[in-house]
């Protein structure tokens, strides 16, 4: 009996001291709550990074080196002495000696101090050889006149509405035919269903144009008996809500598309995912498929969800992307409460970063790339002021000769 | 793959270099697992983890030097399952389970005591184990083109592992605490409750300020070893 209380101390000594070899858990600050903490550049820098490090989704795919952002510039942030100018633009200096190389394309850092503001995807899209400034909305109208002139457009709507609940102040939408049997719709912005139901809501005369619009593309695709092709112009679109989807492409559709996967994080660590999840477009409910060919058009200024909606209409057997290769903005962005990943920030700064990283069907991720079109073609700026549009002749061309 | 196989071998081959002699016993043994996550989710104050029950199958081979004390050692499959959710209840829906299993080798002393029908045994020691497969389920934050955002979807996949983050050997103690019925000379029942304390963190080190993760597996099992008496 001595025998195994002897055997039973050593046991018990030995449990005990085994609990001391695990590593303790670091102790962090929710970066959303410590805004009153931070009174200098050096613990705004750590409250950044931390937030970075924890909420970030595309530590997978980014090639910045975190852990040794945090050794080198650290030191140097906290080495920033005081509240000055000069201190301040010592401060921005370093942040951007880093930031424009993270890959996420809807990233933004600003300050509140200044409102100084870093985004990866402005800087990186000016170092793409095919870089242009954004075409007027003037210019646009001159293209849709020219055509209009020559007699090439008939059932023409167009509407522009007030926006109030997004970033935009107005959101303009057209469709029309083209060429006695092309389908076009042109939208500047995301916000179509949600506006459409403003309407019915409140009877006002500008959403109920912008329905018309929408239902002046939907009767054509209904009723045009020499239905040639689809054109989805997203040019230019910076993206917006989701409810888009079914209304514009899930008429177009006979059986529910997958076109990408998307995953969130699911833990503290910086690789911790949860699983990918299929991303489906799915069917209207009064869909009218169609085998011609279904275009988006697409250029730099493709953002998010016009990037989805090039992708979806990627995936479809008859569907073809044409223009430029697009912004590169993928991910998407959510409440943060929901997700416990991406957008995150307080008093002394705001970072705007994706919940969500998207996979495409080949299982790459595209984030910072953006879409490939299909078929390569980009505007002359000169060309484009005289009303000539040549990424639309592109994808006319290619709906009357299939090349 | 290859490293599962090389593991495997590794295994047979240690035990296969014991000296076959008397007083060596064989059996198999099954049981239940609940395994307990050791990790923090730090302010992200409603994301919790909660034990969650498997399974275990195990080949034990002993060699008994006195009545009182043995080593043993064993070549067995086990699950070391987990239950990740949010706390808060209007995200209560979003939850995955995660069935993680392991081959593992575990290798211990056996202290025995009692009578010569029923003996009573203490288990102490250390395992090895390899993190085989992992497999994820639950209902997750989904992005539907046509619909809200905030949708939640559900989903059943395999886990791939990541060489940057995930460890798959881990190192541990055991000890555990059993009773042995003879049914005869050679043929016996045992049952035991065992848990597992691992000592390697299931991530490698791959980030500054990184949360450790550790498995804590209780397993109750039930095995028939067959002793081969010294002629």
């Amino acid at each position: 009996m001595k025998k195994l209380h002897y055997i039973l101390f050593v046991v018990l000594c030995g449990c005990i001291a085994l609990s001391a070899c695990r590593k303790e858990a670091p102790e962090l600050y929710d970066p959303n709550q410590e805004g009153l903490c931070i009174n200098s550049w050096g613990k705004t820098f750590e409250s950044f990074w931390h937030g970075m490090n924890n909420n970030y989704v595309f530590w997978d795919v980014d090639t910045v080196d975190w852990d040794r952002i945090y050794a080198v510039y650290k030191p140097k942030f906290d080495a920033i002495e005081g509240q000055s100018e000069a201190a301040d633009k010592q401060a921005e200096a370093y942040f951007m000696e880093f930031i424009p190389y993270l890959r996420d394309h809807h990233f933004n850092l600003t300050l509140n101090l200044n409102g100084t503001r870093f985004n990866p995807g402005d800087l990186e899209v000016l170092t793409r050889d095919y870089y242009h400034d954004r075409f007027s909305y003037e210019a646009f109208m001159g293209t849709v006149q020219k055509l209009r002139e020559a007699g090439r457009i008939t059932a023409y709507k167009e509407a522009e509405v007030a926006c109030p609940h997004t970033a935009k102040d107005t959101m303009r939408m057209i469709s029309y035919n083209l060429d006695q049997g092309i389908v076009y719709l042109q939208f500047d912005g995301f916000s179509i269903s949600h506006l459409c139901q403003e309407e019915h809501q409140a009877g006002d005369e500008d959403h109920a144009a912008l329905t018309e619009v929408y239902q002046n593309y939907r009767n054509l695709i209904e009723s045009l008996p020499n239905l040639k092709g689809v054109v989805i112009d997203v040019r230019q679109n910076g993206g917006g809500y989701y409810e888009l989807g079914e209304d514009i492409l899930g008429i177009l559709i006979s059986e529910p598309l997958t076109f990408a996967e998307q995953r969130t994080k699911n833990g503290m660590g910086r690789l911790d995912f949860a699983p990918w999840i299929p991303t489906t477009l799915h069917v209207h409910p009064d869909n009218h498929p169609v085998t011609v060919p279904i275009i988006a058009l697409a250029d730099l200024y493709s953002v998010s969800m016009s990037e989805m909606t090039s992708m979806a209409i990627s995936e479809m057997p008859n569907g073809y992307v044409i223009g430029e290769r697009t912004f590169g903005g993928h991910g998407g962005v959510i409440n943060r409460n929901y997700s416990y990943v991406g957008t995150f920030g307080n008093q002394v700064y705001e970072v705007y970063t994706c919940s969500v990283m998207t996979r495409r069907m080949d299982g790459k991720c595209y984030e910072g790339i953006g879409v490939i079109p299909d078929i390569e073609c980009h505007n002359d700026s000169t060309r484009f002021a005289a009303g000539i549009d040549d990424q639309l002749e592109r994808a006319v061309t290619f709906i009357k000769t299939g090349r | 793959m290859k490293k599962t196989y090389l593991f495997l071998t590794l295994c047979l081959c240690g035990l296969s270099s014991i000296p076959v002699s008397a007083q060596w016993s064989v059996g198999v043994s099954g049981g239940y697992t609940y395994n307990k996550l050791t990790t923090s989710s730090d302010y992200k104050y409603d994301l919790r983890y909660k034990a969650r029950g498997g399974w275990s199958i195990a080949v034990p081979v002993q060699y008994r030097f006195f009545d009182w004390l043995a080593v043993q050692a064993e070549l067995s499959y086990l699950q070391k399952n987990y239950h990740q959710y949010r706390g808060a209840s209007h995200f209560s829906s979003i939850y995955c389970n995660v069935r993680n299993s392991y081959l593992q080798i575990p290798l211990m002393a056996q202290f025995s005591f009692g009578s010569e029908r029923v003996r009573g045994f203490l288990n102490a020691g250390g395992y090895m184990g390899f993190w085989l497969r992992s497999r994820a389920q639950g209902v997750g934050l989904s992005w539907d083109i046509t619909h809200e955002m905030e949708d939640n979807k559900p989903y059943s996949s395999n886990v791939e592992f990541d060489s940057r983050r995930d460890r798959r050997v881990e190192l541990g103690a055991l000890v555990g605490l059993g009773v042995q019925y003879n049914l005869s000379p050679q043929i016996h029942l045992q049952a035991e409750a065992r848990y597992l304390y691992a000592l390697t963190d299931m991530q490698k080190n791959n980030m500054l300020f990184q949360f450790p993760r550790y498995n804590n597996t209780f397993v109750t099992q039930i095995g028939i070893p067959y002793t081969f008496l010294k002629k």
